[in-house]
């Protein structure tokens, strides 16, 4: 489909403290308390197949996505 | 694909989306039967539905509800979307369909939350826009797909719009919860230490856990000793957060703009962006220590090297 759309938000905005910082900042928290840590971890599936069965069947707004598109 | 479907009245300033509504509406019914379970629940409250009795909290459904609904339509087409999705949304006490008791426990401090919600003038240029209203989490992408424009998904993040729409995204969990928690859990899980640590909780602190979901943070959390309130949106991941920790309080609610006695708050992933929007932050927030997960962009890796198909 071809529509013509302007760039819409980030969908994982606020993942970086550079974005999340100055938002939270005007939302009225001290900037200086804020702390960020990026956390990894491993996440082992049965299968290959899981994580995207996992988003169509148990998601909530990537179901909904996928749903559309079926 | 209904030919006679009512233009509805859009959200006020809210522009329409290039797309036509009928190709919208088929969207919604292709994916979404909920919605049409949901409109003729709106039906029934304002003058009685052809369908029997529902309740607005149980997930089982009739799996011909959306043909119903249908027939329905067609009998009445006098009836626009816009006025469908008008009205309250009931509680009640047990399911009229199933007999389950209502999870909600009774005498809650969140009562206020529970009142039923008015739809107002909601249209369905804004229920197509369903997903994308969720805090506006969606990206242009997702909008291009559901023919939604960004400044749509803007101005459906206002906490009113949220409101209005929490019983659809109920029903959504509802059906979605179980399964939910099954595929989910191992790897929400990995994080609740980490957000712990964060917390720096100790032994005795309270602790709400916003949009708490089944519940994992507040359980790791009363077995490091502190006292946790969970509290969700979803009636579904309340009783099972219930069910799996029996001696945790969990309530269905929201705390948006309430008066709270924790000192420490962990906020859901999508209550960030609640906070960063200055919409809750302030009011929910100061003064206490508040913790919250922002996921970003990462990579699954399915087995070992081994299996690795490069």
């Amino acid at each position: 489909m071809n529509v013509k759309l302007p760039e819409g938000p980030a969908y994982f905005s606020y993942e970086s403290a550079a974005e999340c910082s100055p938002a939270l900042q005007r939302a009225g928290f001290d900037v200086d308390t804020l702390e960020f840590k990026t956390i990894t971890a491993e996440w082992a599936v049965p299968r290959a197949e899981f994580v995207f069965e996992a988003e169509r069947d148990a998601g909530v707004r990537v179901a909904a996505l996928l749903a559309a598109q079926h | 694909m209904r030919a006679a479907t009512p233009r509805p009245r859009a959200l006020a300033g809210a522009a329409m989306s290039s797309v036509g509504l009928a190709q919208r509406i088929e969207w919604i019914e292709s994916g979404y039967e909920y919605l049409l379970a949901y409109a003729a629940q709106g039906r029934r409250d304002e003058g009685g539905s052809k369908f029997g009795a529902r309740s607005g909290r149980c997930s089982r459904r009739s799996t011909d509800s959306a043909k119903k609904y249908r027939k329905f339509r067609r009998r009445q087409p006098r009836h626009g979307w816009s006025r469908l999705f008008r009205g309250s949304w009931p509680r009640r006490s047990h399911c009229a369909r199933c007999d389950r008791p209502d999870p909600q426990p009774p005498g809650d401090s969140f009562a206020a939350h529970r009142q039923p919600q008015r739809l107002g003038s909601i249209s369905s240029a804004v229920l197509t826009d369903l997903f994308l209203i969720d805090h506006g989490t969606e990206s242009g992408l997702k909008a291009a797909h559901l023919g939604a424009r960004s400044s749509v998904i803007e101005r459906s993040g206002d906490d009113g719009v949220n409101r209005c729409l929490q019983p659809i995204r109920v029903r959504w969990m509802g059906a979605r919860g179980v399964r939910y928690d099954a595929a989910w859990s191992r790897l929400t899980r990995l994080f609740v230490p980490p957000l712990l640590d964060a917390l720096r909780l100790r032994p005795g602190a309270w602790l709400l856990d916003v949009a708490c979901g089944p519940g994992y943070l507040a359980e790791a959390a009363r077995r490091r000793g502190a006292m946790a309130i969970g509290v969700d949106f979803s009636p579904t991941m309340v009783a099972i957060a219930a069910r799996s920790n029996p001696k945790l309080q969990f309530h269905t609610g929201d705390r948006s703009g309430t008066a709270i006695r924790e000192p420490i708050v962990r906020c859901g992933g999508d209550e960030l962006r609640r906070l960063a929007s200055g919409r809750t932050g302030a009011c929910v927030c100061r003064g206490r220590t508040c913790a919250a997960t922002a996921w970003p962009l990462c990579l699954h890796t399915v087995g070992g090297p081994e299996q690795s198909l490069a």
